[in-house]
């Protein structure tokens, strides 16, 4: 009777023994075959021209550094700065960065750059967020073997365990990659094969990857989004709240800069009219960004408040509800030199 | 801790190996410290809740169990019962009801400004409130004996896999189970791994994925035409299925692994053919709570027809009730209410031939029935619901047109390529349930050859390794209530 119980159960232990072997491949095949993918991801590409731009830079030339999200390469041209202020200026924002990997990023570019301004941009859904593994997905792949460092400080300090977990399985950690990168492929198979077309929230235009970090987007919001952003239903956000752990990154941040004798300042970029109209109370996101920037004597510049009657930016300066083109980045560009000027006088 | 965090992987993981280790008089005890640092997880305020309510009933029960006098057991019952409905009210209903007042108020001709005050739901208050009145009521009824033990008791309403979103269970079946001898039994973990798989696989790869596009049509449905509204209803059929089931599933899972069977809570409803059927098949636990504790008390169906019709509306209404202060609630509930009573009118003599067609048109139309009450359990607002209800067919001229279908489903809030994976995910498992008949998925399976059985729940591993949401994991729809 024992023997017979031991032999069942030793049969059944080879059994989950070889179902665990299988998921482990499957793992492996799985994760080579998303992480393949993101890497063809062309917001990527464009983050690794950016990122080989920046470390193509000579050492301690660079004076002026932008960092946050897209909102931050979207609305600061380091051309039209350099133009308007006489710096040299370059633009690291990555998409969806939040302060987390803004603050190691910032510590990055001091390993070879003493910049004099560094200019963070601060983005309210952003700063919601505990923990975003999207915005390491665009980052990691991107170093390509360099910033060893950045990737080890990041891995060590910003994840929490569970997240690191994810990290370490690839089919999890890849898989939006892959989905977007096989969507493509989708959209690409349906347009050229059967002439099917998404209604573009993009008009007319072109977007690539220019110089010194910035996106060019010649696009503008079109009617069918501005239409389907006036329909959405409004937000209260009159008890936002940012994350603590943001929060905590940001007060690192302005530490940072303070130890190393850096001027620091925060910005909000612009979103269009119609899409702010869709907050509720916008001014207490204001108030509390403010606040904290107040606090750590940080000067803080929120475009959306000066542009809250719609006469600083038209609809027509958006790429989309969200992100300023290129016409919008040169006034944003011309605004903030003429900001920062009177501030540093 | 939701299930589908990593926290509660290593947290139940742990569990389960102390569980064995520890000698059989300690497990109950480890496992209701378990149960209550799951609770606490959430918001260690809502364990005092849970305490408070524990406390009452306890006490309560043996005051009834013990009283010779039948009118002070009924009064013990009824400051029971007061107490413990009064609680999920004031947490669940006095915004709607104070909100209700207001309108009512006003339209009297008063001019009061409407309560402003929010109030944050305890997790899993229905669920637990619920599984207490039915064990004091079977306590009066003289069904269940008490437990003397305080903590035991505690652990019966606070056992932490059913907690939050059920099943709802009953003490005659779940107390002997806590605390009898269980030897460990490696079935008994692979059973409960295929439970949880399936679970996972519900609620990871199909729940979470289409949520994105439900989400998407029903927070602004003016932006959507009909098909669109269509599409994202019949999203939201499968959604709440996936995830409530899912949870049951993982909940039925943990408990196996423990050497405890819970309820089954759902056996394959949209197969149901007829409404009736459906409710004998979807969120059982609640649907048996009802029927035991409230249908039949009011008199059930051995009434005239009226007053059958009307304990049956009364059963349905507060159920939609249960689920939430809201008219949308009502409305599905009162929808249910009458698909029930419009049933029951039907000729009984009238037999229909046993054919494939029929048993698919009644299948569908019991689809279609459900569904349309679905919308408005989604809805965010009652004008919402009867906006999507009246629009369904807003814009049909365009549906033949391949650019049209096509723009439609790209604008649902996530990408084609997800709803197709949604979708395939949604026929594997139709395909999968369409040979259980009313029997668990997993019996079905245990008829079948071992190496097909391996391959399945290998391939729903794989399936949740690749397809599953893990990044912004949503919590599942039944915590709510």
């Amino acid at each position: 009777m024992q023997l017979s119980s031991f032999i069942s159960n030793f049969r059944k232990i080879v059994i989950i023994a070889l179902f665990a072997y299988l998921i482990f491949q499957a793992n492996i095949r799985i994760g080579e075959r998303y992480a393949y993918a993101a890497a063809q991801n062309r917001i990527n590409v464009w983050s690794q021209q950016r990122f080989d731009d920046f470390y193509n830079m000579p050492p301690n030339t660079l004076d002026l550094i932008f960092l946050g999200s897209s909102h931050s390469y979207c609305t600061f041209d380091p051309e039209k700065i350099d133009e308007v202020m006489g710096t040299n200026s370059f633009q690291l924002g990555m998409p969806l960065q939040h302060p987390d990997a803004s603050y190691f990023t910032f510590r990055e570019v001091l390993r070879t750059q003493s910049p004099d301004t560094v200019v963070v941009t601060l983005s309210w859904s952003l700063l919601q967020d505990d923990f975003s593994m999207q915005q390491i997905d665009h980052l990691f792949p991107v170093l390509d073997g360099r910033g060893e460092g950045l990737r080890n400080d990041i891995l060590e300090n910003m994840f929490p365990l569970n997240q690191r977990v994810k990290f370490n399985i690839a089919p999890i950690r890849f898989q939006h990659a892959f989905f977007a990168y096989t969507n493509n492929r989708l959209m690409t198979y349906f347009r050229e094969e059967h002439d099917l077309r998404i209604i573009l929230d993009f008009g007319e235009g072109r977007e690539y990857y220019r110089s010194r970090g910035y996106i060019f987007a010649s696009y503008i919001m079109t009617p069918a989004e501005y239409e389907r952003i006036e329909n959405s239903p409004p937000r209260n956000v009159r008890n936002w709240r940012p994350s603590p752990v943001q929060v905590n990154y940001v007060e690192r941040i302005a530490q940072l800069a303070y130890d190393e004798g850096i001027s620091l300042v925060f910005v909000t970029a612009p979103v269009s009219n119609v899409y702010l109209a869709t907050y509720i109370n916008y001014e207490a996101i204001h108030n509390q960004v403010r606040n904290l920037a107040e606090r750590l004597d940080v000067p803080y510049l929120d475009f959306n408040m000066l542009n809250i009657d719609g006469q600083m930016f038209l609809d027509e300066h958006f790429r989309d509800a969200r992100h300023l083109n290129d016409n919008g980045a040169q006034i944003a560009g011309n605004f903030f030199a003429a900001w920062y000027r009177a501030q540093t006088r | 801790m939701i299930f589908n965090s990593f926290q509660f992987i290593v947290f139940f993981i742990a569990v389960i190996f102390m569980h064995y280790l520890l000698p059989h008089k300690l497990r109950w005890i480890l496992i209701l410290c378990a149960s209550l640092t799951f609770y606490a997880a959430w918001n260690p305020l809502f364990l005092i809740l849970l305490i408070f309510s524990v406390s009452v009933d306890y006490f309560l029960a043996l005051a009834i169990y013990d009283s010779e006098n039948k009118r002070k057991r009924k009064q013990f019952l009824a400051l029971d019962l007061f107490v413990a409905f009064g609680v999920l009210f004031v947490f669940k209903y006095l915004l709607f009801f104070s909100n209700m007042a207001v309108a009512f108020l006003n339209a009297l001709g008063l001019n009061l400004s409407p309560p402003e005050f929010s109030i944050i739901l305890p997790l899993g208050i229905s669920f637990y409130t619920f599984q207490a009145a039915g064990y004091l009521i079977d306590v009066y009824k003289g069904k269940q004996e008490p437990q003397r033990n305080y903590f035991k008791f505690m652990l019966f309403i606070t056992f932490f896999p059913p907690l939050v979103a059920g099943p709802i269970e009953r003490a005659a079946s779940l107390m002997p189970q806590l605390f009898s001898y269980k030897k460990f039994n490696l079935d008994n973990i692979i059973e409960g791994y295929k439970f949880m798989c399936f679970g996972f696989f519900k609620k990871v790869v199909i729940a979470d994925r289409i949520g994105a596009a439900v989400n998407t049509v029903y927070g602004a449905p003016l932006n959507f035409d009909g098909l669109a509204l269509i599409i994202a209803t019949f999203l939201f059929a499968l959604q709440i299925y996936c995830d409530f089931s899912g949870y049951s599933d993982i909940a039925v899972g943990c408990g196996k692994m423990l050497g405890i069977d819970l309820t089954q809570n759902f056996k394959q409803p949209y197969l149901a053919r007829g409404t009736k059927a459906f409710w004998r098949r979807w969120h059982i636990s609640l649907s048996t709570w009802f029927k035991d504790y409230l249908y039949f008390p009011l008199g059930g169906s051995r009434v005239g027809s009226l007053r059958h019709a009307f304990n049956t509306m009364v059963t349905f209404v507060v159920s939609g009730l249960w689920h939430g202060a809201n008219w949308t609630f009502l409305i599905w509930g009162g929808l249910h209410g009458i698909y029930q009573v419009a049933g029951n009118l039907m000729p009984k003599s009238v037999k229909l031939p046993n054919l494939f067609i029929v048993k698919f048109v009644q299948t569908s139309a019991t689809f279609l029935l459900v569904g349309f009450a679905w919308i408005f359990f989604r809805a965010n607002s009652t004008a919402d619901a009867f906006y999507i209800a009246g629009n369904l067919f807003l814009g049909h001229e365009n549906w033949f047109s391949s650019q049209y279908v096509f723009a439609v489903l790209n604008s649902m809030g996530m990408s084609l390529f997800e709803l197709l994976i949604g979708l395939g995910c949604i026929l594997f498992l139709f395909i999968s349930e369409l040979f259980c008949g009313e029997e668990c998925l997993h019996e079905t399976l245990m008829k079948k050859p071992a190496d097909l059985r391996f391959a399945y729940y290998l391939l729903v591993t794989v399936l949740i390794l690749a397809l599953g949401v893990f990044y912004n994991a949503a919590e599942f729809i039944y915590f709510q209530f």
